[in-house]
Parts: structure tokens; sequence; C-alpha cells
């Protein structure tokens, strides 16, 4: 009877202690939360998201080890991973892993199908369950990322001693997702980087419109070295050399500034690329970044266009300066190579080749006003485009004279 | 989080002791890290870890621990812990890290027969 009544009394205060004992915990994995949400909140690059996750988890439930990775989400290839407290063999053979093997490892433990079935995996006669059974993991949570399966992480045994309960799995689950959020957002800033880059180097070639279109994929470009056919503009400013002499500077930048401006802009709703200035010289090209059903109309298009604007700079520069300028433009259609050329501190995206040499030469002998097109430039055009036949020329670099025809406009 | 971190060493009698100055945290645990590794390299033993009261330690900062913790079972030390405010105190044993660290209310009762 007295041990009874002692018994009585201790129960409530073990059950107060026990009660204790679990809003502490409770309160640390709050904190662990926030803590987490302020760690990786702000972090970027996935590779520092991805450890500091695993380090928060580690330390929060005291496990003795365990990894985490990220896989790319088109090659299955490990974009990022981290461990803790694996061992260097250990380490070094998870390394080597390729992904496919992580996810044979993931369906194998939770049971989730993640890719196709592929071949059974063996390394070298060893399984990777027992690549991975120094550390004894005990608890596996899959990685989303923008409901995609990408990854996963594991933790081992908890040095307490105790078991991972369910509550201990929520958690988890709730902190993996808070490391998906700031790994999602992560990858949304570099996307965006990397888009505003590749706007940044189109916006040289093309109008805002096309890159537009080329960032929401809309209009396929092919930045890499590749050969194809396309259309070679070539304007050159006649007499350029006695008007830079006649101008004071600060009217000679005005002018040429506002003479690029109008003619970029023509070229650019012709859906031309503005390949470079060369000087006074512009060099414009049809169906290279963007696939043309008729460059050569485009182009000669262009020509005409850009034509009809100088004489409109010139009722202005008339009026304003009392002079003007005039312009030859030399066009040809043939097999260029394009690409990304230059050195790593200075890359531009141009095109190379006997057509644009060729192009370059009609463009100098073209009087002031004159638009003179090859004879493969010739064969694409439309019956509606008036043009006539010129003495054949010589161009240095080709045998025998090239056939010269002149667009009427 | 702050990521500054200050740490000091002594030596008294074998044992060297770390003070440690400020929140710990993963970033500010690689520098108690290192701290250990110079300690341990040395050829210590025995080593005392003595916290700052007002720091704050996050679950990524008790990972760095249980890390040197674990390393220091591997290496034949025995480490002791002191400085910690109860409710460190409270989570250092709920995470498990008492089962590889003791930890003492003071610097002079950590030393007290170490």
């Amino acid at each position: 009877m007295k041990d009874d009544s002692i018994k009585s009394i201790k129960d409530p205060f073990k059950e107060i202690e026990r009660s204790q004992q679990e809003l502490e915990k409770r309160i640390f994995h709050l904190k662990a939360l926030y803590d987490l949400s302020q760690e990786v909140g702000f972090l970027r690059g996935t590779q520092e998201i991805i450890k500091n996750l695993l380090m928060m988890t580690i330390g929060t439930f005291g496990a003795s080890c365990g990894f985490i990775f990220l896989l790319e989400a088109d090659k299955g290839e490990r974009e990022a991973f981290a461990q803790r407290g694996m061992g260097k063999d250990s380490h070094e053979a998870i390394l080597k892993m390729k992904g496919i093997e992580w996810f044979q490892e993931f369906k194998k433990l939770t049971g989730i199908q993640v890719l196709n079935e592929g071949d059974i995996i063996q390394r070298q006669g060893q399984r990777i369950d027992d690549m991975l059974s120094f550390c004894n993991i005990r608890i596996w949570i899959p990685l989303t990322i923008n409901e995609n399966l990408r990854g996963g992480i594991g933790l081992g045994d908890k040095i307490s001693g105790d078991s991972y309960q369910r509550d201990d799995q929520e958690l988890l689950i709730t902190m993996v997702n808070q490391g998906a959020v700031a790994i999602e957002n992560s990858l949304l800033v570099e996307q965006m980087k990397k888009e505003e880059s590749v706007r940044a180097n189109l916006a040289r070639y093309l109008s805002p419109q096309i890159v537009e279109q080329i960032i929401k994929k809309d209009v396929q470009v092919n930045l890499g070295g590749d050969r194809r056919v396309v259309t070679v503009l070539f304007s050159d400013v006649r007499d350029f050399t006695r008007i830079a002499e006649t101008l004071p500077p600060d009217q000679l930048v005005q002018i040429l500034n506002e003479y690029f401006t109008e003619m970029a802009k023509i070229i650019f709703e012709n859906q031309g690329s503005l390949d470079k200035y060369i000087g006074d010289a512009i060099v414009a090209v049809f169906g290279s970044l963007i696939p043309l059903e008729n460059s050569s109309q485009n182009a000669i298009q262009t020509g005409i266009q850009m034509m009809k604007q100088m004489s409109v700079l010139n009722e202005r520069w008339k009026s304003q300066y009392g002079f003007q300028m005039e312009m030859g433009i030399g066009i040809n259609t043939g097999e260029v190579f394009l690409g990304n050329i230059g050195s790593p501190e200075r890359m531009e995206f141009t095109v190379i080749g006997d057509t644009v040499n060729v192009a370059s030469r009609f463009s100098d002998i073209a009087k002031a006003g004159q638009i003179l097109i090859t004879k493969e430039t010739l064969a694409s055009l439309t019956p509606d485009m008036r043009n006539k036949e010129l003495p054949p020329v010589e161009v240095k670099g080709k045998t025998g004279k090239l056939e010269v025809f002149e667009i009427v406009y | 989080m702050n990521k500054d971190i200050q740490i000091s060493i002594s030596q008294k009698d074998e044992v060297s002791i770390l003070y440690i100055k400020g929140d710990i945290t993963v970033n500010s645990g690689e520098t108690i890290e290192e701290a250990y590794r110079k300690v341990s390299n040395a050829g210590a033993k025995k080593i005392l870890f003595y916290f700052d009261k007002d720091g704050y330690i996050n679950s990524g900062g008790i990972a760095i621990l249980i890390g040197i913790a674990s390393e220091s079972k591997k290496n034949g030390q025995t480490i002791r812990i002191t400085g910690l405010s109860s409710h460190f105190q409270k989570i250092f044993n709920m995470v498990g890290l008492t089962k590889y660290t003791e930890i003492f209310p003071s610097e002079e009762l950590a030393l007290k027969g170490f």
C-alpha cells in the first residue's frame, strides 16, 4: 500500500518530465526549420544549398552520417552531392556512381519507381548497398524539384541510439521540401542570369522581338559552328574619308549613330542579323541565326529600304548640317561558316567565307545609290523584283569575271 | 546568421582548451573543425570545448560537433564541454552528443580529474 502511494506520486513527475522533454524537442525542431530557412533561403548555387541542407538535417536528428544528391534534370547525371561522416573510400565510390545507379538504389530502399528499369547495377561485383552499409542509412527522403523527382537524402543511425519515428520522417520531409524550394529559386535565378546573358549577347545582332522569341524558344537558333547558305549584305558610305575630314568629330559621331540606328532597324525588321560595323560599313546576314524561306528576298528588300531611308536622312542632314551622304550596297548568297568566333575574352557571332568577300567587293564597286547583287542572289528573286544586268567584274581571289545585276527600285 | 567566430586555444597541463565565442553554424563551424584539427595534429588527447553562453548553435553547427565527436572517438581522444546554456545542454543530450562527450557546468569542474 505504501509502495503504491509512492509510485503514484513519482509517475506524475515522470510524466511532466517526459512532456517537458517532448516540448523541448518540438521547440528545437521548430527552430531547426526556422534556421534552415535562414541558412538556405538566401543561398545561391545548388551545391551550397545541398551541403547546408544535409548538415542541418544531420544536426537536427543527431545522425551519425548522411548524404544528399541532386541529379541534372535532363541527363540524369549528378548535379550536386554532399556527404558527411562516410569515410574517404565510400565517398569516392559514391562519387563514381552514375545517375541511374542512384535511382536504382533509391528504388530498392524505398520502392519508389523513378526511372526505367535499367541494367542490374553491379560495380565490380560489389553492390551499392554494400558500399553504403558503412553508414547504415536508416531513412530516405526523395528530393523533388518542380514536381520532378531529382534526388534524395539519406541519414544514418542516430548517435543517441534512438530509432527514427514517424514525426522524424515528417520533419525531414518538411526540411527537404524547404531545401527544394531554395534549390528551385536558385535554379530560377541561374536560368534568369543565363537568359540575360543570351539576351545581351543576341541583342547586339538581332531585334529585341526576335531575341525574346529565341529566349522563349519560339525560334530555334544555332549558336554553334555550322556551314549554311545565307545572304550577306554589305553597305558602304561613298567618299566617307572626305566627309570625316570636313565634319567636326562630335557632329560626325552623331550622324554616324543616326545612320547606324536607322539602318539596323531596317535590317532587324527584315529578320536580318547585324553582323558587324566596319568603320562606316554595315555587314548584315540573312538566314543565319533565324532560318528564312528566301534570304535573298529579305536582303534585297532591306537594301531598298536602306536606300530610301538614306534619302530621308539626307533631307534632314542637308537642312541641319548642309551636307549629305550616299552609299552603295553589295549582296551575295552562298555558303558561309557561321559561329561564335574569337578569344574567350571577346566572342563574336559572325560569318566567314568567300560569300562574304564577294558581297564586300560588290559593295565596293557599287556607285552611290546602287544595289548590286550576284547571280546566286538573283537566282532566288521573285519576278516582281526588277533588275538589270551590268558588265561582269573581276573579283580578287576569283578566277574569271563575275556576273553583276543591279536592282531597280 | 553571424558567420564570425573567435577561437582561442590554451593549454592547461594535458588539456587543450578551445574557447569559442560566437554563433556556431555550418560556415562558422568549419573554423572550429580547423581549430580541433590543429590541437589534434599537435597530439592532444584531452580537449575541452568552452562555448559562449550567449552564443547560438544551430542544427548545422550541431552536425559539425557530431563530426568532431566522431573523429575524436577514432583518434582515441576525450572531449569535454563547458559553457553551454541549460537549453543547449538539453539539446546536446537530445541529439546524443552526450554519448560522445561530457558536459560540465564550469571549466574548473571540467578540468577536475580530466
